[in-house]
């Protein structure tokens, strides 16, 4: 056999094939599964959206997978809030419990949305309840990651920063309007 | 489906059981294994402790080759600094030979400096100092002569060398000088004492070299067990410095949801503390470390051994106390033996120079406590001093050395993760 033959072998298709299933993907089997999986996912939500694959992945290692069965709590009014959770698979109410006990449902949250981002700005306690309403996978990002990704990999947590503040500065303005709305009404 | 109360009841009481099973074996399974692998443990805890230690020097950036690559030089540069501490070590543990002459000289210059401090050197009835404690004095001195005066062995031994002996050099005349002028002491020391002590040194020696011959034969298979228990120090370390979160992941599994936020939290500022705490130690160490070489060879200590006495005196003052106790004491007992100093300070002879070496000790000490500690530590973890005293010795008292070492970081990392954890609790209203 020549020296050509030989490389025309190594690259093709029926060889890497073999190569393969002789190795069986020792390496790619592991990314290609969960990781890029959680990669593409966290891609839809405004936080992720500019990263690179590079800046995704690392912040995939940050992201803490749950699986909370109906009626679990996320997190509970008046808790210290410390992460920011991103729902994968079910439904997630948000909630919130008057003085006379009736308990007030503020959203229901279902797959792509998130809950509980003002946890990232500070640990002030929790403005709601968050309760999984059917059987949920979501995945929690901390504020103190975020806080040390501010120094190892700065342009990511400034990405995740604009976003929020984006959020936070576009629920003012509803919650202006909204105050305009009623004093106009009540006028 | 909905499930009846009944099923419900019965699943939880399924659940309850099979859990305390499943603990219960592994419990037993991870102690059996944790107890058979005894020599592992070490390496495992110094290897995890490094890694801790050092972490944030390649805090996830850049690509995987790169941590691997910043892990190998870490790694490189720790092994190259205890490869050369060790040999200077090695280097400084004296032969046989030299083992003898340094028990000659200790006996000789101590005698030498008790007759010039208590000034019998220049009038038999001494100075005014002798004439008041003589009598308390002169018992103790000679509990000491009689303590370290050679056996009959090591006498014949030493005069072997004198004379030449397995092709060492002969000991100098000097030497030779300093040995007759303790015999003349040992003289005084009563005769049937020594005998007994003969008799106990012989019985010691033939144990010994009884144990030598056992000790050569085996010692390719010590050194291959040995290596074989220490590799998993790099291994431990190289894996858990590149670590990027899946342990802690995998631990995180098991937090029950309810508890997942709490733990996270409880997590981070106990990670935070410590290893404030743990890396601040460390660069104090190193400091006090380096403040107590630069200060030996200052007054005119050997630079090798200035070395050597500042890097024990550097570690061991992570145990607070302790550690300058045991500076000074190695500082004061070599101090008492040296000879020739070229010390860069005026005023320091072999006389003073023990008080020399005392108050390096003491200017370290509070560089230390002024400087180095606020600067590096600070209010990292505070801990009252009854609290590190009681610590340290009861840790020595119920535990030996290891107890020493590792009390005060017993106590703090029991400390932090306590109170982080009950603040924790509070502030998400479980308890």
């Amino acid at each position: 056999m020549s020296v050509i033959d030989k490389k025309d072998a190594f690259t093709s298709p029926i060889k890497k094939t073999a190569m393969r299933i002789f190795w069986g993907n020792l390496r790619k089997e592991d990314r290609d599964g969960t990781d890029n999986d959680k990669i593409k996912f966290l891609k839809k939500f405004p936080f992720f959206q500019s990263l690179n694959k590079r800046q995704l992945t690392e912040v995939s290692h940050l992201v803490y997978e749950r699986q909370y069965q109906e009626n679990e709590t996320l997190f509970t009014f008046g808790q210290p809030g410390a992460a920011l959770f991103f729902i994968q698979s079910g439904e997630v109410s948000v909630e919130i419990t008057s003085e006379d006990g009736e308990v007030h449902q503020l959203a229901q949250l279902s797959k792509y949305s998130f809950v509980g981002e003002l946890a990232l700005l500070d640990e002030s306690p929790r403005s709601a309840t968050a309760r999984a309403i059917t059987p949920s996978v979501v995945f929690a990002f901390f504020k103190s990651d975020l806080d040390k990704l501010l120094e190892t990999d700065p342009l990511i947590a400034a990405q995740v920063y604009k976003s929020l503040a984006t959020i936070v500065g576009a629920r003012l303005k509803a919650t202006n309007e909204l105050i305009e709305k009623k004093q106009k009404a009540a006028a | 489906m909905q499930l009846t109360r009944k099923e419900l009841k019965a699943r939880s009481t399924r659940r309850l059981i099979v859990n305390a099973i499943t603990i219960v074996i592994s419990f037993t399974v991870f102690a059996l294994v944790l107890y058979s692998m005894q020599p592992l443990i070490l390496p495992v805890i110094l290897g995890v402790f490094f890694a801790y230690v050092f972490r944030p020097l390649l805090q996830f950036k850049g690509s995987v080759s790169r941590r691997y690559f910043r892990a190998f030089i870490i790694i490189g540069t720790l092994s190259t600094l205890g490869y050369m501490s060790v040999r200077l070590v090695r280097q400084s543990l004296p032969t046989e030979k030299q083992k003898l002459e340094l028990m000659v000289r200790l006996q000789y210059q101590l005698n030498n400096r008790y007759r010039n401090w208590m000034g019998l050197t220049e009038k038999p009835e001494g100075n005014a100092a002798y004439k008041m404690f003589a009598s308390e004095l002169n018992p103790m001195i000679h509990r000491v002569n009689d303590y370290l005066s050679m056996s009959l062995e090591q006498r014949q031994l030493f005069l072997k060398y004198v004379g030449g002996y397995q092709n060492e050099e002969k000991v100098s005349q000097k030497y030779y000088d300093y040995f007759l002028s303790n015999l003349k002491i040992i003289q005084e020391v009563e005769v049937e004492r020594e005998i007994a002590a003969d008799i106990e040194a012989k019985i010691q020696h033939d144990k010994v070299v009884a144990g030598d011959s056992t000790k050569k034969e085996s010692s390719i298979g010590h050194l291959l067990k040995l290596f074989s228990i220490w590799i998993v120090f790099p291994l431990t370390f190289m894996f858990m410095i590149t670590d990027k979160g899946q342990i802690l992941h995998f631990l995180m599994k098991l937090v029950p949801n309810r508890y997942f936020e709490l733990t996270m939290n409880v997590f981070d500022h106990v990670d935070s503390a410590l290893g404030k705490y743990i890396r601040g130690t460390a660069i104090e160490c190193a400091l006090v470390g380096a403040t107590l070489i630069v200060g030996f060879w200052m007054v005119g200590l050997p630079f090798k051994i200035a070395i050597l006495i500042g890097m024990i005196g550097g570690l061991t003052n992570a145990i607070p106390f302790v550690g300058t106790l045991i500076a000074c004491a190695i500082g004061a007992s070599y101090s008492l033996i040296v000879e020739d100093i070229s010390p860069i300070v005026p005023f320091i002879t072999e006389n003073n120079l023990m008080i020399a070496v005392l108050a390096v000790v003491m200017v370290a000490h509070l560089l230390d406590n002024a400087i180095y500690q606020p600067l590096v530590v600070g209010g990292a973890v505070n801990i009252h001093p009854l609290a590190v005293i009681l610590g340290v010795f009861g840790g020595s008292l119920a535990f030996g050395f290891a107890g020493l070492l590792l009390a005060i970081p017993t106590i703090v990392v029991t400390k932090v993760v306590v109170q982080q954890f009950f603040r924790g609790l509070r502030a998400y209203k479980i308890i």
